[in-house]
């Protein structure tokens, strides 16, 4: 219907098809999540990190597998454990007798698409290690700066934060995550269709490659030209502003840029040049969600409840 | 959805002694055919007429939103957050919000600010289980003058959600899965080794909330200790002894409750709904959900 | 008391309503001290005491949280007061009582208040007492005082009910302010056109007030001067024809003495009228037109400038060519006057012949030879009179306004012994000496002089300006006015009393009469022009609204042509006027404060308001495209048209370039959309 608003041929003539084709590949691997396929995608495309919050054995692992496959990326699956060590994730430095001079040696995290299971189980220093990694997109050791590799994108999972020892990722850190998602047990249908199918392992080793890496960097940069129009940014920050009223911690200015760029997102996967209020709220909870966890004027809230109120509360201007 | 389109204005009771003084003002004037006594007559009565625009106007461009209530659990308070916009480019002064029909409760707004927002929270009692609608909310002022009061009625479409009262006994049910290899293992319940801490459930006993903590600002979490494992629990309404419905939803919600806070995987069996063992916030409010929406064993009540 | 609290306890919890906020109560405060000054003049003092002590009482204990909270303590406290209240007056019976009793009741009340909804209480009893200084005193500074009073209490209901609302304390005034100022109009209309029922019960309070001011029947040595130093205000004059009246001093008539008993003259008991029919009206460039607001005076005695004619309704013309009330002059009273400038009278008959010659026995033999000895001189009336002056001139007579002591005997010692006067003394003198000379002669008491208000256009005159002067009779002229004060202070009749007096302390002639700042003062031109605006408000308020009484007002709608439909109709029609105004303000303000939206938005809503009257109601939170599938689903039939109008929307509104579509087809869209449906 908005074939006369697409974005011309000459631009980027790959977007829609690859990307289409990008998530139905997907989702043939992880059956009837699809929304949290689409989600996890738009999180890659906005160039954020993705925290799946989910019980063991939905499939989290299979799902960032699958998106490292698709795109032919180099793909790392660290376990975190309480005993794990930040130099374990970034590297060490070792002396080289041969050389005889220290040689760094780069940890699991110098990859394009890290896994990283059950975050919440290594001690706030590692944890932090990786945040800032993630933020910052390099690592310096001893002085010197190791540039991580393009595109560097996280997919954390943690266990719901009822299970016993784990290490609750702070707040202010949550917020480097641009989503959060879960994938949930799967509909009865689609877990006949699982059990019945392929195994999931062979079905990730025929995976083909679906973007270039090349490819992927412009769709990237198209999203950040995905026009967001004044009255799209009134409602941003009509969101925004509902949020610092009600919340005692409300949204920051780095989750409104979030809540940006994953629309942008979105709206391109759609196959639009402009974000719609629509694309705000379909990736508004996934975003919001773990950002506004922690009002303590409200205990018991779940995250996820309290950005589902806002965007039923505040009107689209 | 009928919304807060027309305002109606009605006398307060102010009025009454307003129209007193009025009375003698005019007697006063009338009997002394006196022109300073029939000015400050027509003064009061001009500044009286003159407000009454005043006061309509001052609920035009405010409006509410409801937020959703947190489910109660029957007989606790629901709380219902909603926020009072003022959408005008004047500043609106004493605003009085009421839901009439859940005990008149009345909250009251000094002032909101133009483009901004009031929040405020009415608390009524959740009588019955099952999912209710919000009812008609009022927004009334009588700024500036308090004789004539405005009036907007608002209708939202929400519905909040009471869970039914948990009572009967705390202990769950002996007959438990019967695993093949079930070994002993530790398993978080009522027994006398700290194992740790975790969120607290809405309903669970408030007995081991660590208090320290609320008191440092943190949300509410709860101690946890650990005791003998016992596997999960199968919660089944068709057999309970008791005969009223009623009766056994409600010590079903209390299963599920102690089921929650030792952390025990609980399935759930209504007549016509099944959920399989789990545990978690997520399950639980699921299990509530489907126990506080149960509408009898033949179908629909009516 | 316990029982009224626990019943009550529900609305405390809900309201709070424990405690009044202390800036309203500040508001209040300041207003019920303006309802003071009417009862200060008029009330026993103890109870504008005991109501201030009140006041001042209640901020002492509202924060520390005391207040009279026993019942039996007011049951006693209130028998107390009322058994003062009888004490004082004697009687528990009309208005001076009554007020005394409100304005205890309020002082109780203010100290057992405690609740917002006493409060509100309080507020409308302060307007009672508003009204209450009216039944006592209506003086533009007390009209002044309650109208500000007024204009406190509704500041203090707005700053009540703005509670906690951030802002200065004066914020609530400017909400004061514009409500009065959008009221002023609605006051016009109603004051001038809603008619007035009389409901015919009649409450006699006025008379009390009436004590009487101004100079008497009865001109005795140093009468007068008692009222050199009087400011009240005895009428004011306004010339119709001409903005500051005629040239030359004016001499504003009050009542003409025949009596004659040496230095002590009087006017008769009860003035005989003479018929204005007989009498040639001048032609119209020979009469001045007066128009005269009388201050209420008790007395009646009406005044205009000499040879008046054409008699004002309620008056009578009395021998001696003076206005004379049918009744006595209780509340201000404001009439149209001619005036003649030439002399009326051409004939003197027998009978005022010999009133206008009569004398008493106690007349002492110098005195009559000083008569004579003018009389021989030269019979010619004019001679005698000219050289009666020339002894008042030249014999070293002096203009005091504190000449001592005399008797009405004294004619002698004054003549030819003590020779200090002030106006009466020589008015009296020369009117005796003129009676013994042989010319008829009477003495005018009446007021000289004014004091011109360039605002109000008018000529204020106070009591201060009472003067007395003669007439003698010359047989081929008719009645005329000699003024030997002239003689003695030839430029007293130029000027006003107080300036005269004024200047001659300037040039060290007189001992400073008044005290000595506020002559001072009085030569300060700012606060000569603050005094001549209060006087232009003051006259405006006695002419113009204390005289708009419901004859006035009678007259008024006559005039337009408003009283034939009676009274009932035209009520409803100014009622409908008002409605009609107060929509306007509402409409008025409406457009003020209305949110901007734009005209895409209004469009898209207007839309939306179309497909909510069929039945599909967008939500708020919903976005055009969830909007417009929910519309699909529901109306399948004006699915295209739907279709058609979101995307328009979506392109005008979050599209990249929004100019492709014009605003002007999108309108052309939705007013088209009612057709499909």
């Amino acid at each position: 219907m908005f074939a006369q608003r697409m974005i011309p041929a000459d631009d980027c003539a790959v977007t829609p098809d690859h990307v289409d084709a990008f998530v139905k590949q997907t989702c043939e691997v992880i059956v009837g999540k699809n929304r949290a396929v689409k989600l996890a995608v738009a999180c890659l495309l906005a160039r954020g990190h993705l925290l799946i919050e989910d019980i063991p054995g939905v499939g989290k692992t299979t799902l960032s597998q699958a998106l490292a496959r698709s795109l032919a990326l180099a793909f790392q699956r660290i376990q975190f454990t309480s005993d794990l060590l930040p130099a374990d994730i970034l590297g060490n430095s070792i002396f080289d007798r041969h050389e005889q001079r220290f040689v760094f040696h780069r940890g699991p995290l110098f990859s394009q698409v890290v896994l990283i299971d059950e975050v919440n189980r290594a001690t706030p220093k590692t944890q932090s290690a990786l945040l800032e990694a993630m933020e910052e997109q390099h690592i310096s050791i001893d002085g010197v700066t190791y540039q991580l590799p393009e595109p560097f994108f996280v997919i954390a999972t943690q266990n719901p934060q009822t299970a016993v020892g784990t290490f609750p990722l702070p707040e202010s850190q949550l917020d480097r995550f641009l989503m959060r998602i879960e994938l949930g047990v799967p509909e009865r249908a689609s877990e006949r269709a699982m059990l019945l199918g392929m195994d999931r392992r062979e079905m990730l080793k025929e995976l083909k490659p679906v973007i270039s890496p090349r490819t992927l960097f412009e769709i990237q940069d198209n999203v950040r030209n995905v026009h967001a129009s004044a009255a799209l940014l009134d409602y941003l920050q009509d969101l925004l502003d509902a949020s610092r009223q009600r919340h005692t911690t409300g949204l920051s200015p780095r989750a409104g840029l979030a809540l940006l760029h994953a629309s942008q997102a979105w709206a391109l996967m759609n196959g639009r040049d402009m974000v719609l209020p629509e694309d705000l709220q379909a990736i508004g909870i996934a975003v919001m969600g773990h950002r506004l966890g922690h009002d303590i004027a409200q205990p018991g809230q779940s995250g996820r409840t309290l950005a589902d109120n806002l965007l039923h509360s505040v009107p689209v201007p | 959805m009928k919304t807060g389109k027309f305002a109606l204005v009605y006398p307060t009771g102010n009025f009454a002694a307003l129209l007193f003084v009025l009375a003698a003002m005019w007697y006063a004037a009338s009997s002394q055919n006196s022109p300073a006594i029939y000015l400050l007559l027509f003064g009061l009565t001009a500044v009286f007429l003159v407000s009454i625009p005043h006061t309509l106007l001052n609920l035009a461009d405010v409006t509410i939103a409801t937020e959703s209530a947190k489910p109660a659990f029957a007989g606790q308070e629901v709380s219902l957050p909603v926020a009072i916009m003022n959408c005008s480019r004047a500043t609106r002064r004493g605003i009085q919000l009421v839901l009439p029909t859940r005990g008149g409760e009345r909250k009251h707004v000094d002032f909101i600010a133009a483009g901004k927002a009031a929040r405020v929270t009415l608390r009524f009692p959740a009588k019955q289980r099952g999912e209710h609608r919000i009812g008609t909310l009022r927004l009334t002022s009588i700024y500036p003058l308090g004789f004539v009061r405005v009036l907007k009625k608002f209708a939202p479409s929400q519905t909040y959600l009471v869970y039914p009262k948990p009572s009967g006994d705390p202990r769950l049910p002996m007959h438990r899965a019967r695993l093949p290899h079930s070994r002993p293992q530790t398993e978080l319940g009522e027994g006398d080794d700290f194992a740790g801490v975790r969120a607290y459930v809405p309903g669970e006993s408030q007995r081991h909330i660590d208090w320290r903590a609320v008191a440092r600002g943190q949300p509410l979490i709860t101690k946890q200790f650990a005791a003998e494992a016992e596997g999960s629990v199968h919660l089944d309404f068709s057999a309970l002894r008791f005969h009223d419905a009623e009766q056994r939803l409600s010590q079903l919600a209390m299963w599920v409750i102690e089921a929650e806070r030792a952390r025990r995987p609980y399935s759930l069996r209504l007549p016509n709904t099944d959920i399989a063992p789990a545990v978690g916030e997520a399950h639980f409010h699921r299990c509530m959900r489907a126990l506080s929406l149960f509408q009898g064993e033949e179908g629909p009540r009516p | 008391m316990r029982l009224s609290k626990s019943r009550s306890s529900r609305r405390t919890q809900q309201w709070k309503d424990t405690t009044i906020p202390r800036r309203p109560l500040l508001w209040l405060a300041a207003a019920l001290l303006f309802t003071l000054p009417p009862m200060l003049g008029n009330l026993a003092s103890w109870v504008a005491w005991f109501f201030l002590l009140a006041l001042a009482l209640k901020f002492w204990m509202e924060p520390r949280g005391y207040r009279l909270r026993s019942t039996i303590l007011k049951l006693i406290l209130a028998c107390l007061m009322l058994g003062a209240i009888f004490l004082s007056y004697g009687t528990l019976k009309g208005i001076e009582p009554g007020v005394s009793l409100l304005a205890v009741l309020v002082s109780l009340k203010i100290l057992e208040a405690h609740t917002a909804r006493e409060f509100q209480m309080i507020v409308m009893m302060a307007w009672v007492l508003c009204l209450c200084g009216f039944l006592l005193s209506q003086d533009f500074a007390v009209a002044f005082c309650l109208f500000v009073a007024s204009a406190l209490l509704i500041a203090a209901l707005v700053q009540f009910h703005r509670g906690s609302s951030p802002g200065a304390f004066w914020v609530p005034l400017v909400t004061t302010f514009k409500l009065l100022a959008q009221a002023a109009p609605v006051v016009v209309l109603l004051f001038l056109l809603f008619p007035r029922i009389n409901t015919g019960l009649q409450l006699r309070i006025g008379d009390f007030h009436a004590a009487m001011t101004g100079f008497s029947d009865r001109l005795s040595p140093g009468g007068i001067a008692t009222l050199a130093n009087s400011s009240e205000i005895a009428f004011r004059a306004e010339f119709p024809d001409s903005r500051t009246g005629p040239a030359g001093p004016l001499y504003w008539r009050g009542v003409v003495m025949w009596r004659c008993e040496g230095m002590e003259w009087r006017g008769p008991y009860s003035p005989t009228s003479i018929s204005d029919s007989s009498r040639r009206y001048p032609a119209r460039d020979k009469a001045i037109r007066q128009r005269i607001t009388i201050a209420p005076h008790g007395l009646r005695w009406m005044f205009a400038l000499d040879r008046p004619f054409g008699i004002p309704s309620g008056a009578m013309l009395a021998r001696g060519n003076y206005l004379y009330s049918v009744r006595p002059i209780r509340k201000p009273r404001r009439y149209e006057v001619l005036s003649s400038i030439e002399p009326i009278d051409k004939e003197l008959d027998a009978y005022e012949r010999r009133q206008a010659l009569q004398l008493p026995a106690s007349i002492t033999p110098a005195v009559s030879e000083l008569a004579a000895s003018w009389a021989t001189h030269d019979s010619e009336p004019r001679a005698i009179v000219k050289s009666a002056l020339q002894f008042f001139r030249t014999q070293g007579f002096r203009y005091s306004v504190s000449p001592g002591e005399y008797n009405k005997n004294d004619l002698e010692e004054f003549l030819f012994h003590r020779r200090t006067g002030f106006c009466e003394h020589y008015a009296a003198s020369f009117a005796t000496l003129m009676r013994l000379a042989g010319i008829p002669a009477r003495v005018v008491v009446g007021y000289l002089g004014g004091e011109y208000n360039d605002l109000g256009g008018f000529f204020l005159v106070r009591q201060a300006d009472t003067h007395a002067w003669c007439e003698v009779w010359i047989p081929d002229h008719g009645w005329m006015r000699v003024d030997p004060t002239t003689a003695v202070a030839p430029d007293r009749a130029g000027l006003d009393l107080s300036s005269f007096l004024a200047s001659r302390v300037a040039s060290g002639e007189m001992a400073t009469g008044r005290g000595a700042l506020l002559t001072r003062l009085t030569r300060l031109a700012l606060v000569n022009q603050i005094r001549s605006i209060w006087e232009a408000l003051n006259y405006q308020w006695d002419t113009r609204v204390l005289g708009f009484d419901a004859d006035v007002q009678d007259v008024f709608l006559t005039s337009l042509g408003l009283t034939k439909s009676g009274p009932l109709p035209l009520a409803m029609q100014v009622l409908i006027v008002i409605f009609v105004l107060l929509i306007i303000y509402a409409g008025w303000m409406q457009l003020r404060t209305r949110r901007r939206v734009d005209r895409i938005q209004a469009l898209y809503e207007r839309y939306c308001q179309k497909l909510a009257r069929i039945g599909v109601r967008r939500d708020p939170c919903e976005g055009p495209v969830d909007f417009e599938k929910r519309a699909t689903q529901s109306l399948p039939s004006a699915s295209k048209y739907v279709r058609q109008i979101t995307e328009t929307y979506i392109a005008l509104r979050y599209a990249p370039e929004p100019a492709v579509i014009s605003v002007d087809k999108f309108a052309k869209e939705i007013n088209a959309f009612t057709a499909h449906t």
